[in-house]
């Protein structure tokens, strides 16, 4: 360890980064104790534990209402919950797993503890409103679980008009407050995020020196800045037609049903990016790492966060391509939609270019991330096969989509989400996790997604449509088999739960840099200090320098050997 | 930070401009001037969004970033409300079948 700590002080000779990673007594986990301390803390780094550990819970009850709906899939008639239980159980699953988890998972935990590490500095830039941001959090998602605790909403996670404004006897107005509510936190953190990566970037860390985790998290906090209010104010036409009759939305009233799905999707279609853009954040990071490879394509890499971006906010139509839009707002939508593949691709080419002839380790981390590639591309993919219009009208509304999105979701973002917490573990806790078991779980996860998913692509494809709790016998035997898998998915999702708990008391210790990695992060010690950096970094390379670092190595176990 | 060079005089009269659009507005839909009563409605709108960015948002004494952020939800919102509306003017384009 003492070797390893002498060799990531800095990446080449020139460098200078005045950081030294010697253990530190005092870090942000012991420099104060108390529940209180806890609870007031403005520390970026407890704040993205307290996200971590209230995230954690509501991703386990969403996907509770999931394992639910898988049990009552086994049989083709109903034979556990009633048709409107089950109608509750894929909205309240939809609600939490897409504002409660997916949306906040990487940024708020991840993000929150790494990206001012990352840049060389000692907080976010309004450590007062990162703590506000988890407690609005909190606020929105306590009312979501009294719309549940008082019989749930039945309405899907889309709320679509005008069964949400006039037919639905569920409580509507509270699961939407309880969103509504919490894009305020959403928002709190990504202007937090922008003000954070524009002002207090250590000194020489220029944008072109940046990780691309970085590039990635300031093009999803903007586009979560710009797309956020939109559902708030959409949110809010739903309550204000919903208990004042007011026509907006319901035609029975003078509305238009469609006017509310394109402002539910011009905030929906970006925030399925604002889910993935901090995976892909994350997959940017660990592949270099081990693969002993700067990132191939810097640059491109970089601009295709903002591509993403930009594009991900010009394609929202397709997802109304049966629902009465007109056939030329269709075509230039279903164009738009390729596009948007166009700086996807570009990620992934380059993230496998980054591979080819790395010296590549097959870390749990790399697991993840490898697991992520794949996944995600055959999510992306199918999303193609989604943005063709003719054959998104044979799929449309079938397990199809179903299938194309987790494969985005759960294969990219939750895969990445898992991945980053192996890498960032020993940084988070100061502690090692037991690297066989980690392996295994990647491999249950990767399993078990795929029997989850794959035959919902086939049950849609035959014409099975999603949000039916009973269906023909012929598509059983997929049934089952997805079952099966969500039962595997489930027990690869509980094992790392265990063992990163156990290991943060009975793990080793980390070390400052325990993969060799070159970011700024694995300069200061693990835990971090309070403050994070004994001096304030001063950076004069490229990220991901591991040329650079493979000469310094030799040059220091040259030295080493010598002594 | 220096504080901004915005006077009460200035919050004043920014106040009244924008409750004579306000009385501005509601005139205006008593008078039939057909089409262009949407037009007028909606530069009215415009010109309350703008004062209210300008001055009470304080655009007007921002530095570059800021304002280039303020002209990016701009673009954002035109973009929604352009291809939404695109939607809505092109559906009679083509014939429903059998009519």
């Amino acid at each position: 360890m003492q070797l390893q700590d002498q060799v990531h002080i800095g990446g080449s000779a020139d460098m200078t980064i005045e950081t030294i990673a010697e253990p530190v007594r005092k870090n942000y986990l012991n420099d104060k104790q108390g529940i209180l301390s806890w609870l007031l803390t403005t520390d970026h780094k407890r704040i993205g534990l307290l996200y971590t550990f209230s995230i954690t819970v509501l991703f386990f009850i969403g996907g509770f209402f999931a394992l639910m709906m898988r049990l009552e899939l086994l049989s083709p008639r109903n034979w556990l919950v009633s048709t409107e239980t089950y109608n509750k159980l894929f909205t309240m699953h939809g609600i939490i797993m897409v504002w409660f988890f997916l949306i906040p998972s990487i940024p708020n935990t991840i993000g929150n503890f790494v990206i001012p590490l990352m840049i060389g500095a000692k907080d976010l830039a309004f450590p007062k409103l990162n703590l506000a941001s988890w407690y609005v959090f909190m606020l929105g998602a306590g009312v979501t679980i009294y719309a549940l605790f008082r019989g749930g909403v039945d309405t899907g996670w889309t709320f679509y008009t005008p069964f949400s404004t006039g037919y639905s006897t569920t409580y509507v107005i509270a699961a939407a407050m309880g969103i509504f509510i919490s894009g305020f936190s959403t928002i709190m953190t990504s202007v937090n995020f922008i003000a954070t990566i524009h002002r207090m970037r250590a000194p020489g860390l220029t944008w072109f020196r940046l990780p691309i985790f970085i590039w990635s998290m300031y093009a999803n906090s903007v586009v979560l800045v710009l797309n956020t209010p939109v559902l708030a104010i959409t949110l809010v036409m739903v309550a204000v037609e919903r208990v004042f009759q007011v026509g907006i939305f319901d035609p029975a009233l003078g509305g238009d049903p469609v006017l509310f799905q394109h402002m539910f999707w011009f905030y929906s279609h970006p925030a399925v990016y604002t889910m993935v853009l901090p995976g892909m954040a994350v997959i940017s990071e660990i592949v270099p790492v081990f693969s002993r490879k700067p990132i191939f394509g810097y640059t491109a890499v970089a601009f295709s966060s903002v591509g993403i971006a930009v594009i991900g906010f010009l394609v929202w139509g397709h997802h109304m391509f049966v629902a009465g839009e007109s056939v030329y707002s269709a075509m230039a939508f279903s164009l738009l939609s390729y596009f948007v593949a166009v700086p996807s691709a570009i990620k992934v080419f380059n993230w496998t270019a980054t591979m080819y002839k790395g010296s590549v380790s097959w870390d749990t981390p790399m697991l993840y991330a490898i697991g992520f590639i794949g996944l995600f591309t055959i999510g992306g993919m199918t999303g193609l096969f989604l943005a063709a219009l003719g054959l998104d009208v044979h799929v449309h509304d079938t397990y199809f989509v179903i299938a194309h999105f987790h494969y985005i979701m759960v294969g990219g973002t939750v895969m990445a989400f898992l991945g980053a917490f192996h890498y960032w573990w020993p940084k988070i806790s100061g502690k090692l996790y037991p690297e066989g078991l980690g392996k295994l779980g990647a491999m249950i996860v990767f399993l078990g997604f795929n029997l989850t998913f794959f035959p919902q692509f086939v049950l849609g494809y035959l014409g099975m449509p999603r949000r039916y709790a009973a269906y023909p016998e012929e598509f059983q035997m997929l049934h089952i088999i997805s079952t099966a898998g969500a039962t595997i998915l489930g027990v690869g999702y509980i094992l790392p739960l265990c063992y990163l708990i156990w290991s943060w008391k009975y793990g080793k210790p980390a070390g400052p840099n325990p993969w060799r990695a070159t970011g700024l992060e694995w300069q200061t010690s693990s835990p971090p200090p309070t403050h994070n950096f004994k001096k304030t970094p001063v950076v004069n390379v490229r990220a991901y320098d591991y040329e650079a670092m493979k000469e310094q190595l030799g040059l220091r176990e040259r030295e080493f050997e010598n002594v | 930070m220096t504080p901004p060079p915005l006077t009460r005089k200035t919050l004043a009269l920014v106040f009244l401009a924008l409750w004579a659009l306000v009385l501005g507005t509601t005139l205006i839909g008593f008078i039939d001037l057909g089409q262009y009563n949407i037009v007028v409605s909606v530069a009215f709108a415009a010109i309350q969004a703008l004062l209210i960015a300008l001055f009470f948002m304080q655009a007007l004494y921002e530095g570059r970033i800021i304002r280039i952020i303020i002209t990016g939800g701009i673009v954002w919102f035109l973009i929604m409300e352009t291809l939404t509306l695109g939607d809505y003017m092109t559906r009679g384009w083509l014939p429903f079948p059998g009519k």
